[in-house]
């Protein structure tokens, strides 16, 4: 900024701003052009302006993309179903399909938006016929739009039978970890603690989305569970009937042998883990690739992790507070929350004189969240 | 019975959102098409974390399921959703503000206490991350006008008008908030954190 003023300094922002009209405009270029100051004040404002619009910010993926637009639409959805509320949507019945383990319950899918069998076929892309039963506790819905057929999983087991679909139909299962796609099928699918269990196809084929994994199809006669161990077997081709043993591979059971692992204080399984080793009652443990806390006790819910986190950081017991924040990121490792707790982590071990330690999860931090809330603090602890 | 579905690629905004008044869904599909990257930018540059930004993109457009019935065809349908996104992004922030002053409590006390206690990194910085961190010490009142007019490319009038205030006061912000990033990205030096 100049120093020295000239009475007509100030137009220079109105004129950046658009608020001179034509032959206030004219006059004051007209004075720029032979004025030092006023010409330096229009340039830097400029300046200013190509800086700042130049400035990076979060891109999204396609793929990413394309989930947030389905995910806005059912929840669109779900509102406009609500206002409605005393209006019931059937599902079509076309071919019944009941084979859940305690029993089906065909569920009246309320708010689902799918037309009767004698719906007008006027659209552009008619939507599938599918048909959907749950079991008893299961919480699902069913919507469709267009072309495209959507059940949303939350908890429970649903039986699925999907007729065949023409050019531009599209039948999805959303689950809270990913999404499965069918191709005219019957297929079973579980979710247990907001993940996918075990996805069983007897006819036709499904591809399976889940986060952070490549695509799986599986055909008839195949099924897919998360591995309890670090087994990298294939999915297996089985006879309907039998138990459900098939291993997933080595993508898929990455993430939760971690978790299985942990709970065994396996350190193969961990070393690859981005998550330091929790603070033991000795300080100067340095990061990371050794054990880390153990998993989830059945009763333990994610949250409550991080509020008992949270509750032991306040308190000062800071080995505690970080052992909780790390199962916690282990359970929920794309949480919100994880990127608060994984800042704790690194406040906590400055608070019990762990620089090294502190310094190590700082820059973990940074590296994870480059435009972080707490980036500028992250980078004290990261030191240079 | 349902309504046929057409492609709405080739509507006019404002139709659309008569359209999403009326319960299209698949309207709402399409202005999210449209400016999905625009509301998202807005977010991220006054201050949403980019773990909030998914959740904040979703708030903005089911909103509009509501406040599509009072839309004014006569403005211009981006900067009312840009609005109507500043108000999310509002809200956002409240229900932030009480675990980010813990944090902030927290990490003070660290500082004090801490044998890793440095000087402030900030004097070496350069380039982009002082411009972004001089962004982020605006106030909330400033950085929202100042990312609406100079980032966004908004109208001072559609700004006063998405934001609720006098456009007098949109003119005053602005300039106090270029001169609060000129003194940063001239000089060298920090402003005043607000």
């Amino acid at each position: 900024m100049t120093s020295v003023r000239c009475e007509w300094l100030w137009q220079a922002e109105a004129l950046e701003d658009g608020r001179l009209d034509d032959e206030e405009r004219v006059a004051f270029e007209q004075h720029a052009a032979v004025c030092p100051f006023c010409s330096a004040e229009v340039t830097q404002l400029a300046a200013l302006r190509r800086i700042v619009r130049a400035l990076p910010y979060p891109h999204v993926d396609d793929v990413a993309l394309r989930r947030s637009r389905s995910q806005l639409l059912y929840g669109a959805h779900a509102r406009l179903a609500e206002r409605r509320q005393a209006r019931r949507w059937r599902v079509p019945v076309g071919i019944a399909m009941f084979t859940a383990a305690a029993g089906a319950v065909v569920l009246l899918a309320r708010g689902a938006h799918v037309p009767s069998p004698a719906a007008p076929s006027t659209a552009v892309i008619e939507q599938p016929k599918f048909d959907v039963s749950g079991t008893d506790g299961s919480t699902w819905a069913a919507r469709a739009s267009g072309g495209t057929a959507r059940v949303r999983l939350s908890t429970g087991a649903v039986t699925v039978h999907v007729e065949h679909l023409g050019a531009g139909q599209r039948f999805l299962v959303d689950l809270p970890d990913g999404e499965l796609e069918v191709r005219g099928t019957r297929f079973r699918v579980v979710v247990t603690d907001d993940h996918t269990s075990h996805v069983e196809v007897t006819e036709g084929r499904v591809a399976l989305r889940l986060r952070g994994r490549g695509e799986r199809l599986l055909g008839a006669g195949q099924s897919w569970q998360p591995a309890p161990s670090p087994s990298t077997a294939p999915v297996e081709q089985r006879d309907l009937g039998a138990p459900v043993r098939a291993r997933a591979s080595h993508a898929h059971a990455h993430v939760t042998t971690r978790k299985a692992e942990a709970a065994r204080g396996d350190p193969a399984a961990v070393r690859s883990a981005p998550v330091a080793p929790a603070l033991e009652p000795r300080a100067g443990v340095s990061p990371p690739a050794v054990a880390a806390s153990p998993a989830l006790a059945p009763q333990e819910e994610p949250g409550d992790l991080f509020a008992a986190a949270v509750h032991a950081f306040e308190a000062r017991d800071y080995a505690d507070a970080d052992r909780l924040f790390v199962r916690f990121a282990l359970a929920r490792p794309r949480d919100a929350r994880a990127e608060d707790a994984l800042f704790l982590r690194a406040v906590a071990r400055a608070r019990v004189g762990d620089r090294q330690g502190a310094a190590a999860l700082a820059r973990e931090y940074l590296r994870r969240y480059p435009h972080g809330l707490r980036r500028l603090e992250a980078e004290r602890f990261a030191g240079p | 019975m349902r309504p046929a579905i057409r492609s709405h690629d080739l509507s006019a905004d404002s139709d659309l959102v008569a359209r999403i008044a009326n319960g299209d869904i698949a309207s709402l599909g399409s202005l999210f098409d449209r400016y999905q990257a625009d509301v998202r930018r807005l977010a991220a540059r006054l201050g949403v974390p980019p773990a909030d930004l998914d959740d904040l993109v979703q708030q903005t457009f089911l909103e509009l399921l509501r406040a599509a019935r009072r839309f004014d065809r006569s403005r211009p349908v981006r900067t009312w959703l840009l609005g109507i996104a500043v108000i999310m992004v509002r809200r956002h922030r409240r229900r932030l503000a009480r675990w980010a002053d813990r944090l902030a409590a927290w990490t003070r006390e660290s500082a004090s206490t801490s044998a890793t206690t440095e000087a402030d990194a900030i004097d070496t910085e350069v380039g982009v991350r002082r411009a972004l961190r001089a962004i982020d010490r605006l106030s909330h009142k400033k950085r929202e006008v100042f990312v609406m007019v100079t980032l966004e490319n908004c109208s001072g009038p559609e700004a006063a008008r998405s934001l609720g205030i006098p456009l007098a006061t949109v003119w005053t912000r602005l300039h106090h908030a270029r001169r609060e990033l000129r003194r940063v990205l001239e000089d060298g030096a920090e402003g005043e954190h607000k």
